[in-house]
């Protein structure tokens, strides 16, 4: 819980800077469009099912009507269609986004996405505040996992695929289901 | 139909009994098989439908994954495994928009699994089994698994057991044909002995067989029944010949009785008729007693009033000339009293014949009229007939030559006659006639006696004629 909260407060911290940083970036970054926008869209919905092949520990939600708190460490176009996830549901429970600009004190992600917009130290930082903390940590950038990421955004031929360090998910006491494990490419120690 | 019933009822009550019983077990075993057959196949429909709910189920759910991350290598994979199932030839993974994800074609299966087909949950067509389960994921509709079983196998299965069926059918029939055979005999036999027995018995009308009694059941009190009234009949049977006896007896007693009674009668009848000829013949002479003159043995006066009264009433009708000789001894109380009685009675006798030996006429009667006084009738007799006769006995009487010492005609007996020729007439009597006569025996008495006084009044002058020796 300490944890959490020094994320948080981290997280609060750095964000108008992470946010200087990152929005120019990603204006740039936005020269194929619709490409983008559908890849952005496909890992949407990614992450969505992740939500799904995904079971956190009980201890981790407050009670039955607790919803799935999916955070969003990016400002590019991903966020937004990350945000159409919100009021769909998984597994009984309402999923919740939040944009690294309103996540608040209390706020306890199970979910995190680091967009590209996010640099490395930062990556790291959090990362390192989250700990073993129960959550799913997606990432694109290419040494995510290698940091402490749990999954990782691939591309295989011209389509979407994911790897994923099933040892570092089962230190956070999340468990994966098989078969999403059996689409993905198994990265660090083997279980 | 109706012939079929006509056939069953002609046949021997065995053969209906092992036909029944054959048609009964083979019908129920072929309804068995038949329900065996069917649930065999409702049962290989079903299992293999089971069997393919599950592995569309546990393929759906292993694919749901591959379905949401939309991962083809992985569908495809997850497809292949199918290979395992033979009866499998077509699967195919869809996405929730209908779009194919991964297809399995098993080698050899030409065509390709169409979405449509994987449309409705299951359905079946003559060659085939069609599965398809939707595949969700967190109760949200993902995509589709279709499945597609070859029932060829299943076809081919089930001709074998129809096969074996037959079999075990043809099997079946002969052994239960044998066991009912020698199981019908228990039934069968029982009552081919009561028929046999009733047989014998309405051929022969002997009531002493019996019939045999195998077993306690319906069969055994049958013959049970059969026996007692084979029994009653018999009883009844003796019982008749016994009362036909008693009555034969009785009859042949009743019979001897009669004939006994029979031969009594005959006997007696037999006596009676002795009897009857002994009084018949006692009759007669009584008879002959009653008209003859004990002495003399000529007519005595009864039977001379007799035939003198016919003989009046016959010359009467006829018209005929009647002659009466009447004559009497001379001087015979002289003689009585010279000689005797006995000699008196001697000399009756010997006149008595004497007048008999010269009336021979079948129709001429001689008789004594009383004491010495004899009398002649001669029918159809003219006076001088009768005149001779009467001269012949009074010369037979003198040839005699009976010594009379106390006559005085003559030393010997001798007498007089009187005789009358009449005509007679209705009105003239019978008793007049013989005064008549009495007068002229009279009249030769009174003219020196041994002579012969006649008159014929059958002629118109009434003279008497006086002859004499």
């Amino acid at each position: 819980m300490v944890v959490l909260n020094i994320l948080m407060l981290i997280l609060l911290a750095i964000s108008p800077i992470a946010a200087v940083m990152i929005v120019p970036g990603s204006a740039a970054a936005a020269s194929p469009p619709v490409t983008r926008a559908a890849s952005y869209e496909v890992k949407a919905a990614f992450i969505y099912n992740f939500t799904k092949f995904v079971t956190w520990p009980s201890t981790s939600f407050v009670n039955a009507a607790d919803p799935i708190k999916v955070c969003i460490m990016d400002n590019s176009a991903l966020s937004e269609a990350l945000e159409a996830l919100a009021g769909k549901t998984s597994k009984g429970r309402h999923i919740k986004t939040l944009s690294y600009q309103n996540i608040t004190e209390g706020d306890r992600c199970h979910l995190i996405f680091f967009g590209e917009s996010v640099d490395t130290p930062l990556t790291k930082k959090i990362l390192l505040a989250v700990g073993k903390s129960p959550v799913l940590t997606v990432g694109d950038s290419a040494a995510f996992v290698q940091q402490g990421g749990i999954i990782r955004f691939i591309t295989s031929g011209n389509k979407l695929a994911f790897e994923i360090n099933p040892a570092t998910a089962r230190r956070s006491g999340l468990e994966i289901s098989s078969k999403m494990l059996s689409l993905a490419k198994i990265v660090g120690e083997l279980p | 139909m109706k012939n079929l019933t006509v056939i069953i009822r002609n046949l021997p009550l065995k053969q209906k009994l092992l036909y029944s019983f054959m048609v009964a077990s083979i019908t129920s075993l072929a309804l068995a098989c038949l329900i065996f057959i069917l649930n065999d196949y409702l049962t290989g429909r079903t299992l293999l439908l089971n069997e393919g709910n599950a592995l569309a189920d546990t393929l759906g759910s292993t694919s749901t994954a591959a379905l949401a991350f939309e991962d083809k290598k992985t569908a495809h994979e997850i497809l292949q495994a199918l290979k395992a199932h033979p009866h499998i030839d077509m699967a195919a993974l869809y996405q929730k928009d209908g779009t194919d994800i991964a297809v399995y074609v098993r080698e050899g299966t030409t065509g390709r699994p169409s979405h449509v087909d994987s449309i409705k949950n299951r359905f079946f067509d003559q060659k085939n089994i069609h599965i398809s389960r939707p595949v969700s994921l967190d109760s949200e509709y993902i995509g589709r698994i279709y499945l597609r079983y070859d029932l060829s196998g299943l076809a081919s299965r089930q001709m074998r057991f129809i096969y074996l069926v037959l079999f075990v059918l043809v099997l079946v029939s002969c052994f239960t044909y044998l066991i009912a055979s020698f199981l019908m005999k228990f039934i069968s036999k029982p009552l081919k002995n009561l028929v046999d027995v009733a047989h014998a018995v309405s051929l022969n009308r002997d009531y002493s067989i019996r019939a045999e009694c195998f077993s306690p059941d319906e069969i055994g009190v049958l013959a049970d029944s059969v026996n007692d009234m084979l029994v009653q009949i018999q009883a009844r049977d003796i019982q008749l010949v016994q009362q036909q006896e008693q009555l034969e007896v009785q009859v042949a007693n009743r019979t001897h009785e009669l004939k006994t009674a029979n031969e009594h009668l005959t006997v007696e009848i037999a006596e009676r008729k002795l009897a009857e000829l002994a009084l018949d013949e006692s009759n007669r002479r009584l008879e002959a007693l009653s008209i003859t003159d004990a002495l003399t043995g000529i007519a005595n006066r009864r039977r001379f009033d007799e035939v003198l009264l016919q003989e009046h009433a016959r010359h009467a009708r006829s018209g005929g000339e009647l002659s009466l000789v009447m004559l009497d001894i001379d001087h015979f109380k002289e003689f009585n009293d010279c000689y005797g009685h006995v000699n008196g009675d001697e000399c009756l006798r010997q006149i008595g014949q004497v007048i008999a030996s010269s009336v021979t006429r079948i129709a001429d009667l001689a008789a004594r009229y009383g004491g010495e006084e004899f009398i002649c009738i001669l029918p159809e007799t003219d006076s001088e007939g009768a005149v001779a006769i009467a001269e012949k006995i009074r010369r037979d009487i003198l040839a005699l030559v009976i010594p009379h010492k106390g006559s005085k005609v003559a030393g010997y007996v001798t007498a007089s006659f009187g005789v009358i020729t009449v005509k007679c007439s209705a009105d003239g009597s019978a008793a007049y006639v013989v005064a008549q006569v009495d007068e002229l025996l009279y009249r030769a008495k009174f003219h020196g006696r041994n002579r012969v006084v006649s008159i014929d009044s059958s002629k118109a002058v009434d003279t008497a004629v006086e002859t004499s020796g």
